[in-house]
């Protein structure tokens, strides 16, 4: 049966209204809330009561809306999040605390916890906080602020006033903010997709006739479908999966046909008429047999897709005259970004513009790789990207938009697809896991003399951004040290696991896991304090563009050492029956583009004739306050009387060269693929490069990357120049731009620009007002003034009436000079900017079961200059929790290729029961970032110190060093028997 | 999908025996109908049904109404007094949303290997209460199948200077997929156990009773010496069929670690 059910029709009081709605009996509450109702702070999550994104009073107790048919709470109160403040007289003071503490960041969970917490501060805030949270599940934050903010509530303290507040999170907290798989459209079509049901196989036959005729059914698309180009995949890098499978999958991840139809039941049973004829293949699902001679050929040009080096020294002479050799093999597991919002949006068609209402991180990539797919020019392609409930790296790369796209071309109808939970975690992409091995040479005294590592990631059948990832491995194969011989190799590996995507400190997380543990175990052999072993090898500048130390620039990773070991102080007592374990972790991990790729950012500040100012740019809010930031730095430094307002600009996503977005003026044609066609030849030779040196021999590849380093410094610095002398302002097209750590600094250095260019602009508009030369006129927040005669002066409105209605500057951040490579040596040049870090953690093991308890958690960050040091506090204490989750809970599981974990029950995310017992964030400005007054980037930080941090002291506890992520309890008691 | 509430237990009675399905918290029903859009379910929604959701008892035993939830429970004075192994069993339940929806009924009906009730229940012996059409029966837990009954309550006797705890083990700390759990309940003569049930779940569906365990038990004083013997016991008869990750090896460990703590807790009473 495909029909719906009949609809009923029931009366529900919500938040003190009467709402008449007729649903579908078997409509959760909700949905119901949410879609039909209009209360769009009721989020769905997961479905099964685990996250609690959809948590309501129900007759004045919480409860997850998701587990209840709404026709169950016709005759109960519903309160939403909206409503508590008329029901518990303690919820304004809990909101106003939210907020100033800066307590969530995407924002997608809020209003689901603001139900939990409220309700707790009401009726029992002597107990633990955190057990009354535990069935609200937040992604971005680590709760830390969140509790505090429940605390302080409780003992009425007063908020801290020394962060300027961030306003987008009244908006996420209101319930207002609109998320991508919020309700666009009227009853949109759903959208379904056709999974493989296979890792590896031929298909042979595809039979879409009997779905076809299922009532309701709009559509049945395979990629005979397709129009134009059938791929997907990084469209910066490599879109080198097809949307839909043609002759074979190479993945459970590879999608064979989508739907469309009337209703979710219809959509299904289509899905499950769709004949399917497969030949199985044996899959490969282990990188070191992927590699190995006479394995498939995943890919017919080999199975190694990339292969990066790094080879300084001798090597073979420092472990010759080594007085200790310590070697071990580390790998990092497979993780899901775990985002609380499903992936997924909303596409219609406005005249002949699709418009879709999708997550994305490069919108611009997004709208051109739709338009390839459908054949049609990219300005008929819209991206949409409103925020987004957690992307950390995901949407870098594609997300839905090529499904959802192809079905709204071809329905000519609004279409909804949302993947469920189990798709996430079954279907789409993941961490690249990691396989090391490592060799570390030293002095008796602690002096490292060498370094050996290799290093395979597990891309999954595709490239996807597999290169961007695996080649930061061997260029921060040192970590925080100087180390005078290394030889390092890092490749990038296909097999028909699942496909890959950035996450949170790509790269710089499977290598720091590999360095930090290496590190540690040596200390553990030479009986050395495990600081001050790291203290004798620091690294101790940032290096320019051409490899030199910069004056002023001095890292202060020996600082962030010291202070988490005083922090930590003596080693504690212990409860009898547990095991105390103790480690330390210190990064120096890559932020922004490395030196020698023309990364550009650029906004643009607009005064209008009310003398209100606004901030544009591409970039979109998937949680971290880069918009934020701008609009506080825009008022700080003009001394604005108010705050401006930030606008994610549509020019701006469309036009990735940025100069259609600041001369308000369409690009010619010629321009345009001029762009293009840098652009294209930018990924076009990095490609070719890496399928000529994918298979070389280490030794080989030793002299090609010298040999070629000298002309590939010179082509991207000729590129770079041409790309700045065409077009002056501009946003390259290379790179995820508002997840990312860099996008702070770099946006902000854009600000600073702009708001030069607009002084510049206001002095000229105002010298002619004023009857004034432009250099007499000072300008503040409230506009120009003479420097003479302070009575000669004019408001911003009135320039901007003069003006011709606006005022507009644009700005530009972007990488400063400096090469790829290091032509002496070939290796990379390396990143513009480093995070620098040291985190310190204390933990107890329960030897029965294998239980771990962390007890006392220490992040020391220098985040150069902290401009909201509660944003930055969020970030670390969020990034620190989700490392948390990588080193005990989090493993995606797969047999054979199949993902086993089917939810947020068996995938464990932590929850707020997670938290070490106390926490803490030490912050270091060491003004030595590339950022405004030496300020870094700071988010992706943390989730890479963490999980190491802890294995750290799990080696310590247990003796045996944590070989992989997560260690189980299961794997302690295997450690501590053997 | 077909949804009716009922006015009363004989008509939800007479629904579930036509093949309807009861539903009250829903924890487990509603993510499954969602998922299949409720397609040819018929559903009797019993949440609405007062004498269903009372908790209340007489000289013999304790009752406990089919809708009575799990958060209730948790923190029901006369139930933590005297039948402490359900109230840690009801507390160790999911996350504190699930508990507020989820109920004792549901958990019994649900016959999973994980739910966290039954071996709670079934050390104190409960009986269950049920509508088979508009028969009212009682029936032991043991062995007892919901399919076309109605459960209406669960009868727990009242049994003098019986003392009772209860395990879980999961690998986090909210909504944690239970590995192992036990249940052990001991009736003392002066410091003498004259009578001891012990059951493990999370290891075969239904949960099991380990008879070697008990009889260490039987008999004897909780000594250290016959809590490590009876842990010994358990970890060593319990059949495990239901395996990885994690192991048998490593819930054999986690039962035998389990079955001391309930003990050593017991002993300390």
């Amino acid at each position: 049966m495909a029909e719906a059910n009949d609809l009923l029709s029931i009366q529900l009081s919500v938040n003190g209204h009467l709402h008449q709605v007729a649903i579908d009996p078997a409509t959760t509450l909700q949905s119901c809330l949410h879609h039909q109702a209009g209360f769009k702070e009721v989020r769905y999550g997961c479905g099964e009561g685990v996250c609690g994104a959809c948590t309501v009073l129900l007759d004045g107790e919480p409860r997850a809306s998701c587990l209840l048919l709404a026709v169950q709470a016709e005759g109960s109160r519903i309160v939403t999040s909206s409503g508590l403040e008329d029901e518990i007289d303690c919820a304004s003071a809990l909101r106003a605390q939210l907020l100033a503490r800066q307590a969530f960041q995407c924002g997608y969970c809020a209003c689901g916890v603001l139900v939990s917490a409220t309700h707790h501060l009401a009726t029992n805030p002597s107990e633990q906080a955190a057990a009354a949270l535990s069935g609200n599940l937040c992604r971005c934050t680590g709760y830390a602020q969140i509790i505090e903010s429940i605390q302080a509530t409780a003992h009425s303290a007063l908020p801290p006033g020394d962060s300027p507040p961030r306003w987008d999170l009244q908006e996420k907290l209101s319930g207002l903010a609109n998320y991508p798989t919020d309700a666009h459209q009227k009853s949109p079509l759903v959208g379904r997709i056709l999974w493989s049901e296979l890792p590896s196989a031929r298909i042979t036959d595809i039979d879409t006739s009997a779905a076809k005729t299922v009532p309701g059914v709009a559509a049945v698309l395979t990629w005979r479908d397709i129009p134009k180009r059938n791929n997907t995949g990084a469209a910066v890098f490599s879109a080198d999966q097809p949307l839909l499978a043609t002759d074979s999958v190479k993945t459970m991840a590879d999608a064979v046909a989508l739907v469309a139809a009337t209703t979710t039941a219809a959509a299904d049973e289509a899905l499950s008429k769709i004949k399917v004829t497969y030949q199985v293949l044996t899959p490969v699902t282990d990188v070191f047999d992927s590699v190995k001679d006479g394995t498939t050929k995943i890919s017919s040009r080999g199975n190694v897709v990339a292969q990066f080096i790094e080879v300084r020294g001798d090597v073979d002479a420092a472990f010759k005259a080594a007085d200790v050799i310590v070697e071990g093999d580390y790998s990092t597991s497979s993780n899901d970004h775990g985002g609380i919002e499903l992936e997924g949006g909303t596409g219609w068609l406005e005249g002949d513009t699709i418009v879709l209402a999708i997550p994305h991180q490069t919108p611009d990539t997004g709208q051109r790789s739709v338009a390839r797919l459908l054949g049609m020019s990219s300005n008929r392609v819209r991206i949409v990207s409103p925020r987004i409930g957690g992307s950390f790296g995901k949407y870098a790369v594609a997300s839905i938009e090529g499904y959802l796209g192809l079905l709204v071309h071809h329905t000519g109808r609004a279409v909804r697809l949302v993947l469920s939970r189990e798709e996430m975690l079954q279907r789409r992409t993941k961490r690249h896991p990691s396989y090391g091995h490592y060799r570390l040479a030293l002095t008796r005294d602690g002096q490292f003399l060498g370094l050996e590592t290799e290093v395979l990631t597990d891309a999954g059948p595709y490239v996807w951004l597999t290169p961007a990832v695996t080649a930061v491995i061997p260029a921060e194969a040192a970590g925080a040290y100087e180390i005078p011989n290394v030889r390092a190799r890092a490749r990038g590996v296909l097999t028909n696991n699942l496909i890959t995507a950035p996450m949170r400190g790509y790269g710089s997380q499977q290598i720091g896991y590999g360095i930090e543990a290496i590190v540690e175990r040596a200390a553990h052999e030479l009986q050395m304090d495990p600081g001050e072993l790291r203290r004798k090898n620091l690294k101790t500048h940032r290096t320019d563009g051409k490899g030199l130390a910069i004056d002023g620039a001095e890292l202060a990773l020996a600082q962030t050492i010291d202070v988490v070991q005083t922090r930590l102080g003596p080693r504690p007592n212990i409860r009898p029956g547990r095991i105390f374990g103790r480690g330390l972790a210190t990064i120096h991990a890559k932020y922004g583009y490395p030196y020698g790729l023309g990364d550009r950012f650029a906004i643009k500040i607009r005064v209008d004739d009310a003398g209100h100012f606004s901030v544009e740019s591409d970039i979109g809010d998937s949680g971290t306050a880069v918009p934020n930031e701008m609009v506080q730095l825009l008022a700080r430094t003009l001394d604005l009387p108010q705050l401006p307002v930030y606008r994610q600009s549509q020019a701006a996503i469309d036009d990735p060269s940025g100069n259609d977005f600041s001369r308000g003026q369409a690009l010619t044609w010629l321009q345009r693929n001029a762009y293009r066609f840098i652009e294209w030849l930018q990924t076009f030779s990095a490609r070719q490069m890496l399928h000529i040196t994918a298979n070389i021999k280490l030794t080989t590849m030793m002299k090609v990357t010298k040999l070629i380093s000298r002309p590939v410094n010179l082509l991207t610095a000729t590129i770079n120049k041409l790309k700045f002398a065409l077009f002056p302002f501009g946003r390259d097209s290379f790179q995820p731009r508002f997840g990312s750590s860099r996008a702070v600094s770099m946006c902000a250095l854009a600000v600073l620009d702009a708001v030069e260019r607009l002084k510049k602009s206001a002095r000229n508009t105002g010298g002619q007002l004023l009857g004034a030369e432009p250099g007499e006129l000072l300008v503040d927040g409230h506009g120009v003034t003479h420097q003479g005669d302070p009575t000669r002066s004019a408001t911003w409105a009135q320039l901007a009436a003069a003006a011709g209605g606006r005022l507009s500057a644009m700005g530009e951040g972007h990488n400063p000079d400096g090469q790829l490579f290091d032509p002496a040596t070939g290796n990379q040049r390396g990143a513009i900017d480093f995070m620098d870090a040291t985190h310190g953690c204390d933990l107890e093991i329960n030897p029965e079961t294998g239980e771990v308890r962390i007890l006392n958690y220490v992040a020391c960050h220098d985040v150069g200059y902290a401009f909201n040091r509660e944003a930055v506090r969020g970030q670390i204490l969020g990034g620190t929790m989700m490392g948390i989750g990588q080193a005990l809970y989090e493993n995606v599981r797969s047999i054979e290729g199949e993902v086993v974990n089917v939810g947020f029950h068996d995938y464990l995310v932590p929850t707020a029961l997670e938290m070490p017992g106390n926490i803490s964030v030490e912050i270091l400005e060491s003004g030595s970032g590339i950022g405004p007054n030496g300020s870094k980037g700071i988010g992706e930080s943390a989730a890479v110190a963490a999980p190491v941090a802890i294995a750290n002291a799990l080696y310590d506890a247990l003796g045996v060093q944590p070989a992989r992520t997560p260690t189980t309890p299961e794997d302690i008691v295997e450690m501590l028997t053997h | 999908m077909e949804y009716l509430r009922a006015s009363g237990i004989d008509e939800a009675a007479a629904a579930v025996a036509a093949g309807a399905k009861p539903l009250a918290g829903g924890t487990v029903l509603v993510p499954n109908l969602a998922a299949n859009g409720g397609r040819g379910q018929m559903l009797v929604d019993i949440g609405r049904l007062k004498e269903l959701a009372r908790i209340w008892s007489d000289d013999t035993a304790l009752y406990l109404g089919a809708t009575s939830s799990l958060a209730r429970i948790a923190v029901d004075a006369a139930i933590r007094s005297n039948f402490q192994a359900l109230a840690e069993a009801a507390a160790a339940v999911g996350n504190p949303q699930v508990r507020r929806a989820a109920t004792i009924g549901g958990n019994v009906a649900l016959g999973s290997a994980t739910a966290d009730l039954v071996p709670a229940l079934l050390v104190l012996d409960a009986q269950v209460i049920c509508h088979e059409k508009l028969a009212k029966q009682e029936k032991p837990l043991a062995g007892f199948d919901a399919t076309g009954r109605l459960i209406t309550s669960l009868r727990l006797p009242l049994i003098q200077k019986r003392r009772s705890a209860f395990h879980k083990f999961a690998w986090r700390g909210a909504s944690g997929i239970t590995i192992v759990n036990v249940a052990i309940a001991v009736c003392l003569n002066e410091s003498v156990i004259s009578q001891a049930r012990v059951v493990a779940g999370g290891l075969t569906q239904p949960p099991q009773r380990l008879p070697d365990a008990e009889a260490t038990l039987n008999g004897r004083e909780i000594t250290p010496d016959v809590v490590t013997k009876t842990a010994a016991a358990a970890a060593a008869e319990a059949k495990c069929e239901l395996n990885g990750p994690p192991g048998e090896h490593y819930r054999r460990r986690i039962l035998e670690y389990g079955t001391r703590e309930i003990l050593r807790r017991l002993m300390e009473e």
